[in-house]
């Protein structure tokens, strides 16, 4: 839960749902992504140290670059976690409908208004 | 028996929309009354409402306690607005995240002999908040680049 937390905090910030776009099409060095998002190089390595802590993106070394690349994992556990509202309420509501056919077949209960 | 949509219309915000088979002074009473509440909100199999408290005024607060095999879990808040067999308001705080409050607004649409219920969540700005619900339009779906492009592309 801990991961899934601090994977939530690295995508709440648009730069870095940006960069996570960006890398959907595939590997990309720290100054292509500053050319990319027009912003200063220790901003840009700020955002993908928060990424790579949660996991999100990992880098390797190649010569004199660090190419960043996606871990599509990290996402999936969010898009997982996320999964799960879902059928909470469609079960919330499917019980619902039978306490409605239920109620629609005992006449005679009063409405319920709110009290004044 | 409809299926259930879930739409993210704003960054802080998911709307979940159901249409029921019962004229709406029916769906009105399922959703206020306290022992119809108990009976359907229960969530997760396994799952029940013990504690269902609705003071359903302006200012009028409620509180909801769910039993897990894990243990307990919380929800309260107040009435904001409420228009009978309409609207209403109301904040919603998880006793887990006692800083994080939401504001939910129920409409019921009249429509002949069915409902149609409307929930929109409006979520605080806390990061992890934000993070859930600009994600939040999931669908089953495996997750693909394709996908989490759009998701992406969405947001920015």
């Amino acid at each position: 839960m801990d991961t899934l937390n601090q994977t939530f905090a690295a995508l709440a910030d648009p730069t870095r749902r940006g960069i996570i776009a960006h890398l959907s099409h595939g590997e990309a060095t720290v100054s292509e992504l500053v050319q990319r998002f027009a912003l200063t190089q220790p901003t840009i390595s700020v955002h993908l140290k928060v990424l790579e802590s949660a996991g999100l993106i990992s880098r390797t070394r190649v010569a004199q670059t660090r190419p960043c690349k996606l871990e599509p994992a990290a996402l999936k556990a969010v898009d997982e976690w996320l999964d799960r509202y879902r059928p909470i309420w469609e079960d919330n509501f499917a019980r619902l409908d039978s306490v409605l056919d239920e109620l629609k077949n005992s006449p005679g209960e009063p409405p319920c208004l709110p009290s004044k | 028996m409809s299926a259930l949509k879930m739409i993210t219309a704003a960054p802080n915000e998911v709307c979940v929309e159901r249409r029921f088979n019962a004229p709406v002074a029916l769906v009105w009473r399922a959703f206020t009354e306290p022992t119809i509440v108990q009976r359907w909100l229960t969530g997760p199999p396994g799952h029940t409402m013990p504690i269902c408290e609705i003071d359903l005024r302006v200012d009028g607060a409620w509180r909801y306690v769910w039993k897990m095999p894990e243990g307990e879990m919380e929800a309260y808040g107040t009435y904001r607005e409420v228009v009978p067999h309409e609207r209403i308001v109301h904040t919603e705080t998880f006793a887990m995240w006692p800083d994080q409050q939401s504001l939910i607004t129920t409409t019921f649409h009249a429509e002949s002999d069915h409902t149609l219920v409307r929930m929109v969540m409006q979520f605080d700005s806390t990061e992890t908040r934000d993070a859930v619900l600009m994600t939040g339009m999931t669908d089953g779906m495996e997750m693909s680049y394709q996908r989490l492009d759009g998701l992406v592309n969405d947001l920015i």
